[in-house]
């Protein structure tokens, strides 16, 4: 039976991964036609064949890869603040009613706040680079991770704390033991949102103010008109994004298979 | 804010509460990337929504919870104030409560902020007008049509978690500064998630109440109109609310990065003046334009289906 099911099972898995890189050859088919016909001139759209030569000659040096490695720096520092606050904040609002209702307000008008709007004034206040760039990171990631922390926390089924009360449990090993595992799967998927939000700050906060960065590059190669070099910053900046996302959800799926 | 019966410890599914910051919702509603037909996410969602798991512990009275809710950003404003009259901060760089809702009413009045406004919503309400029914679309193929969502889907979350305001640069160099070009950004950033929604309402709707119809021999067209769509609305309602937050976050960066009208311009304005007051004022307008825009989706939404609430939903 299970055997049978496997195979049915892998056999799905390879249809969807077949369809899905269809799906991507026939956009990539597009985009060369387009060129290749002439309806655009490449100057303008580059093409994949010149993106893949450009990549593959030139991931080896520095050009490229200086700027992959300073986004996943600023990327990585901004989620890690994120995730430090938003958790431990998320929790304690979570559990305690009143923080929660102290919080609501300010959370929801700044989450609501184009977070970009802030970015002079990080300017200002940390100086141009690396520490805004982080900073814009940091708060775009923060909502998703600290709501889905508290939601996690709230959604904790209540007789498992009364089990725990009734067992002797104390606030701390009833975080520790009972709602820290509960609440896992929503952190994770908290996390999961603030990577892309964090990404999305860092790039965007690598294209206004900072010398170094994937968006520092798009924006220094759209400005000098090098498409191509802009579509693999692009492609590069693609990948991170998806790289992540999957890593989250291998997470997720290794963390959340024990809760049946 | 919150709704009267906020308090009842009565057992219920989220709509407990509704009144929740939304934030609460993103976190499910975006989730669905994942919960395709069988997806692993599935079992979990049934698990939250499961009636009762809500409670909480009671706080004495409604009027404890207003002042909660109050007196600790009042206490900080106060303190904000104190702490720049008495010069323990720099107002410099912090500049005061006071002064910003000052500089806030300041630049609302000037003769020039109708143009600015206009020139940031104009392309705000096309791009998500454009965003909402490509968006319904789009997810409703995708659902609805096997081939094309396995086809497509991977590629669609691939721009999903990516930053799609990295295409800046390039539609510049394609579109120019004109308006068009924020249009463009403005749909990018909201088109995915009211696609992903949708197409996870369609999913996640009663099966049953499809079979139901097409026993009665509706065609697939009336089943979309009367099942699919409306069991699908609150979630589209939802898609919608994340992605007017993501159009006005690209309004403001697309004006940022290049035009000479907008409220992006003006802070950019304020910015190489370093003018502390005038941004945290214009980060203000921001801020309050964001929020009386996506509360009033919220609102709106849930007088559109009062059948059930948005956050009802959203797993």
């Amino acid at each position: 039976m299970s055997v049978v099911r496997g195979i049915g099972v892998r056999a799905e898995w390879l249809q969807r991964l077949a369809a899905g890189l269809a799906g991507f050859a026939i956009i990539l088919a597009v985009w060369e036609l387009i060129v290749r016909v002439g309806w655009v001139d490449p100057f303008f759209a580059s093409s994949p064949t010149l993106v893949w030569q450009t990549l593959v000659e030139d991931l080896g040096s520095d050009r490229f890869t200086v700027h992959v490695r300073s986004t996943l720096i600023s990327f990585g520092m901004g989620f890690g603040i994120a995730a430090a606050a938003g958790v431990p904040l998320g929790f304690l609002a979570g559990r305690y009613r009143r923080l929660d209702v102290a919080l609501e307000g300010p959370v929801w008008f700044l989450y609501n706040a184009p977070s970009m709007a802030f970015y002079p004034l990080f300017i200002i206040w940390f100086g141009f680079g690396r520490p805004t760039v982080v900073a814009l990171a940091a708060l775009l990631a923060f909502f998703p991770i600290y709501a889905n922390a508290s939601a996690g926390v709230r959604g904790v089924d209540p007789t498992l704390i009364k089990a725990a009360r009734s067992f002797g449990a104390g606030e701390l090993a009833l975080f520790a033991k009972v709602i820290l595992p509960a609440s896992i799967p929503m952190v994770l998927a908290g996390f999961r949102l603030g990577l892309g939000l964090a990404l999305l700050g860092a790039v965007v906060g690598e294209i206004f103010g900072s010398n170094s960065g994937l968006g520092y590059g798009m924006h220094h190669a759209a400005s000098f008109l090098r498409t191509t070099d802009y579509f693999v910053m692009l492609v590069l900046t693609v990948a991170i994004g998806v790289l992540a996302n999957e890593a989250l959800r291998w997470a997720e799926r290794r963390l959340s298979t024990w809760r049946g | 804010m919150p709704s009267p019966d906020h308090e009842q410890p009565v057992p219920q599914a989220h709509d407990t509460r509704a009144a929740d910051p939304a934030p609460d919702a993103e976190p499910h509603s975006t989730d669905p990337p994942s919960s395709g037909p069988g997806g692993a996410r599935r079992d979990r969602g049934d698990a939250e929504l499961r009636p009762g798991t809500r409670r909480w512990p009671r706080l004495s009275q409604r009027g404890e919870q207003v002042a909660w809710s109050v007196l600790p950003t009042a206490v900080f404003l106060a303190l904000w104030e104190l702490a720049g009259r008495g010069d323990l901060i720099n107002v410099g760089f912090t500049s005061t409560p006071w002064a910003i809702s000052r500089r806030v009413v300041g630049i609302v009045t000037t003769d020039g902020f109708g143009t600015h406004a206009w020139a940031s919503l104009e392309p705000l309400a096309y791009g998500l007008l454009g965003a909402a029914l490509s968006g319904v679309l789009a997810g409703l193929i995708l659902a609805e049509i096997r081939w094309v969502r396995m086809t497509f889907e991977p590629a669609v979350m691939a721009l999903y978690c990516t930053p799609r305001l990295a295409l800046l640069p390039v539609l510049i160099i394609w579109m120019g500064i004109g308006m068009g070009r924020t249009v463009v950004i403005v749909w990018l950033g909201a088109v995915f998630p009211i696609l992903i929604n949708t197409m996870a309402g369609a999913f996640e709707r009663d099966r049953s109440l499809s079979l139901a119809a097409r026993s009665f021999g509706a065609t697939r067209l009336t089943e979309l109109r009367h099942v699919t769509i409306p069991a699908c609305l609150p979630h589209i309602v939802t898609g919608f609310r994340i992605g007017s937050t993501r159009g006005l976050l690209g309004v403001i960066v697309s004006e940022m990065y290049a035009s000479s009208a907008g409220i992006g311009f003006l802070i950019m304005r304020s910015a190489n003046a370093v003018d502390v007051e005038g941004l945290m004022a214009l980060a203000a307008i921001t801020a309050i334009a964001g929020t009386t825009m996506t509360t009033s989706i919220r609102v709106g939404g849930s007088r559109l289906i009062p059948w059930r609430s948005e956050s009802a939903v959203v797993v």
